[in-house]
């Protein structure tokens, strides 16, 4: 193991760097546009457009000069400094610095998910690090939070399988919790109790995640070589999207994703931000100070904290661990949903997730920083609701100017009369700046992609294409999504909770129907907001035309974007190539393949008791089931549930042809009832609760 | 009464015929034998489910015992039927050789379970002059 010493990085030069020009071109931007309002009064329009203006320019360039940071980084393909970086592993070599201490659990909190894709991405994680010859530290936990009876049987079988097909026997696990409290925060709660002393690093990942076996490695190594760090977040790619809508968020989350990853870690440093997974964290320091509290009042507010890993990072930073993102591993996959709608879903429960942490930014003993994450989330989702009073107020004013004759004459004696005045060059000129401000991030990143590895991107010409292709996309979805926030926003502020929905993240084409129910008032709003700003502010009527094109196109936007076919199309011209798809990693192959054979032998939860009535029949299954039932026998099912289940179990035992059909929560109960289990494959009938 | 007596231990048998057959037993004589041995190694004057029940306890201690750790009644009915291994082994002499056949099969879901408290923190607010506070440095709490 070569151990190199930590240059000291300070990290207030590089904060003030960064937010000293995003102030710099803020206060210069707003003087401007705060000249251009008042050439002809000052109204209170102008006034609230002023400040919408000064927010939503500072948000843009926050992110702007972090790009620039980030990408002078990435071109000079910079590590991130404050670390300690493993040295490189020659082929088939053991990582030295995992050989002794404690194993590192690698975690997969799900959710009702698809169990053979979940299992099969485990199995191909788990032979990648065995190809390197590199398993030997390492336990995977499959930490299942499902509710869905089917799902649940079919969990256990996939891991049996799993086990079976990889002789992974003492190495991959599998729990179901009987009550999921908290949700996913609450179900690595539940690990970290009870097993998470064992292991002195977890690698929490996603239901839809995979990394390579290198990656894991890295993960693991950097952990332990830096142990101040409570979490070393890795930056996801997102793959295997088929439709239009997913291809392109695909490309542009591999394209500029490490550019901005970079330039955020320039100063973050260790005083970054968590995203939930495919991250190493510190047990101990995760088990010490991340127990989240459940907030006082209701949802959406109160209750359970939704959006716990900026908070979690927040808490292990209190506690004096660092917390570092690392956007120049590679490695890292996830899924994403196929269409806007489907998005949006996620997207509810992120609004909420992020506005409930409004009543943690005065919490004590927080680091500045963390402060300063969970304020930009909170205003990442309120930007949109910006954007749109910005509209109405522009709106306003130009309406009142339509309206009101300007004063031609002032009680001052003058020459001549006070003309009205519109600047129309500068105007144009602060316009630009925005543009290049949101466009040059994507070209130095294109750039950056052109000069190192073109080929990876499918080519120069194309790469470039995709790029243009992709911000055209943007800006024409960008008021749809604007509209689609501020109305979660709105939900929110009205006291509706999300609820916790599993993910679909496979493909799912939007129906027309269903985008006329999603889109319709998004329609409606562009329609009337094109024809108001023309009749009723002209001087506007330009300037909202690309706005108003999207909301009018929303319908077909959504649907034809969440085709398969239309991202195949693209895919085939080599449109929104990523370097996964040029050059597909080996575990993604292997992820395919195993996914595949498990599904060979999984059964179909047929007839009126699904997966639970061949728990029943299958002796194997029945073992099976309760063999992990084991933990869980002792709790009591619901018994009005139970009562009925075992009803109905009486019926089927009976050997009628009509045998009525069990709810999920009857299955449920009848799956956690030992006896039942146990006794009606043998003929005898348990009796009623 | 007498009558009453007489179908519950039909009954039971009939169960513990169908609880041998669970373990992969087929043939009808084997299947007799293994039946009437855990018949003999339950108490008395339970009825068919409780026999069961019974039955799933004096296996799992029997298997434990075998096998150095505890194992219930169904982990060693799914390592049976997952290594194909004969369960009328469990009559003969060669216990060993059949605990050895199926010791790979016997599955562990989770690892033994070390608990350790995961305190909830507090949110206490601070007032705005706190805000800028540096975090404070506790990580010899977790060490």
């Amino acid at each position: 193991m070569t151990e190199v010493s930590i240059p000291v990085v300070y990290s207030f030069p590089r904060r003030l760097l960064v937010f000293g020009l995003a102030l710099a071109s803020t206060i210069g931007a707003t003087a401007v546009w705060a000249d251009l309002l008042s050439q002809n009064g000052t109204t209170v329009f102008d006034i609230i457009q002023i400040a919408l203006f000064a927010l939503n320019f500072g948000w843009v360039s926050v992110f702007f000069w972090s790009s620039i940071v980030g990408w002078l980084r990435v071109i000079r393909r910079g590590r991130t400094p404050g670390l300690i970086h493993p040295s490189k592993l020659a082929k088939g070599e053991a990582a030295p610095e995992l050989l002794t201490g404690k194993p590192v659990a690698v975690l997969v909190p799900v959710y009702n998910e698809d169990p053979e894709a979940v299992f099969a991405r485990v199995a191909a994680m788990y032979r990648s690090l065995e190809e390197l010859n590199n398993l030997q530290p390492f336990h995977f936990f499959i930490l299942s939070d499902t509710t869905d009876a089917d799902i649940w049987v079919a969990e256990e079988i996939a891991w049996m399988e799993t086990i079976r097909q990889l002789g992974a026997k003492g190495r991959i696990f599998y729990r179901r919790r009987f009550k999921n409290t908290a949700r996913k925060a609450g179900n690595i709660a539940d690990f970290c109790t009870r097993w998470g002393a064992q292991y002195e690093h977890m690698v929490v990942l996603d239901a839809d995640s995979l990394l390579t076996g290198e990656t894991i490695i890295q993960l693991a190594r950097l952990g332990r070589l830096n142990p101040d760090a409570g979490i070393i977040q890795g930056l996801p790619s997102i793959v295997g999207a088929s439709s239009l809508y997913a291809r392109t968020q695909q490309f542009a989350a591999r394209l500029y994703g490490p550019v901005l990853a970079a330039g955020i870690n320039f100063w973050h440093l260790g005083d970054g931000n968590y995203w939930g997974h495919n991250a190493v964290i510190k047990t101990a320091f995760f088990t010490a100070f991340c127990g989240l509290p459940s907030l006082p009042g209701k949802p959406p507010f109160g209750g359970h904290i939704l959006s716990h890993d900026f908070v979690e990072a927040a808490l292990i930073r209190r506690g004096g661990a660092k917390v570092w993102l690392i956007g120049e591993i590679e490695g890292c996959f996830e899924q994403m949903p196929a269409s806007m709608i489907e998005n949006g879903k996620r997207e509810r429960r992120w609004v909420q997730g992020n506005l409930q942490h409004s009543k943690l930014l005065f919490a004590s003993g927080l680091h500045p920083l963390s402060r300063t994450h969970l304020f930009m989330g909170i205003t990442s989702y309120l930007a949109p609701v910006m954007g749109l009073l910005f509209l109405f107020t522009g709106l306003a004013a130009a309406t009142y100017a339509n309206f009101v004759p300007p004063d031609y004459f002032s009680n001052q004696r003058a020459l001549f009369p006070n003309w009205p005045v519109f600047d129309g060059d500068r105007a144009l000129s602060l316009l630009a700046i925005v543009f290049v401000m949101l466009t040059l991030p994507k070209l130095l990143a294109c750039i950056s992609a052109i000069m190192y590895e073109r080929k990876r991107w499918g080519g120069a010409i194309r790469l470039l294409l995709s790029v243009i292709i992709e911000h055209t996309f943007t800006i024409l979805i960008a008021p749809i999504n604007m509209l689609i926030h501020s109305r979660f926003v709105f939900d929110v502020l009205s006291g509706r909770d999300s609820g916790w929905g599993a993910q679909n993240r496979g493909d799912a084409d939007t129906s027309w129907s269903e985008a006329w129910k999603i889109h319709r008032m998004h329609t409606l709003f562009g329609i009337l907001l094109a024809v108001y700003s023309y009749y009723y502010a002209p001087t506007l009527f330009g300037w909202l035309l690309p706005i108003a094109i999207g909301l009018v196109l929303a319908m077909p936007i959504s649907v034809i974007s969440s085709r398969a076919k239309f991202g195949q199309k693209l895919r085939r011209l080599g449109l929104f190539l990523i370097p996964e798809e040029t050059t597909v990693p080996p575990v993604m192959l292997q992820a395919l393949a195993i996914e595949s054979e498990i599904r060979k032998v999984m059964p179909k939860p047929e007839g009126p008791f699904g997966l639970a009535g061949q728990v029943l029949d299958n002796p194997q299954l029945n073992a099976l089931h309760l063999t992990l039932l084991g933990e869980e026998s002792h709790k009591i099912p619901d018994q009005d549930h139970l009562a009925t289940a075992r009803r109905k179990l009486a019926v089927r035992l009976k050997g009628v042809d009509t045998v009525p059909t069990l709810s999920n929560a009857e299955k449920i109960a009848l799956l956690l009832d030992n006896e039942s289990l146990s006794q009606a494959p043998l003929g005898l009938r348990p009796q009623l609760p | 009464m007498l009558q009453s007596v007489s179908s519950e231990i039909t009954r039971t048998r009939m169960a513990l015929l169908a609880y041998v057959a669970r373990y992969g037993v087929s043939d009808d004589a084997a299947r007799r034998m293994v039946a009437a041995r855990l018949w003999r190694a339950i108490p008395r004057g339970l009825n068919a489910a409780e026999a069961i029940a019974a039955t799933d306890r004096a296996l799992s201690l029997w298997a434990s015992e075998r096998v150095g750790f505890p194992i219930s009644a169904a982990q060693l009915r799914l390592a049976v039927l997952v290594t194909g291994a004969d369960a009328t082994a469990l009559l003969g002499d060669d216990v060993a050789g059949f605990v050895t056949t199926i010791s790979p099969a016997l599955l562990q879901a989770t690892p033994t379970e070390t608990l350790v408290d995961m305190p909830v923190q507090s949110f206490a607010k601070v007032s705005l002059a706190g805000l800028l506070a540096p975090a404070p440095v506790a990580l010899n709490r977790a060490a």
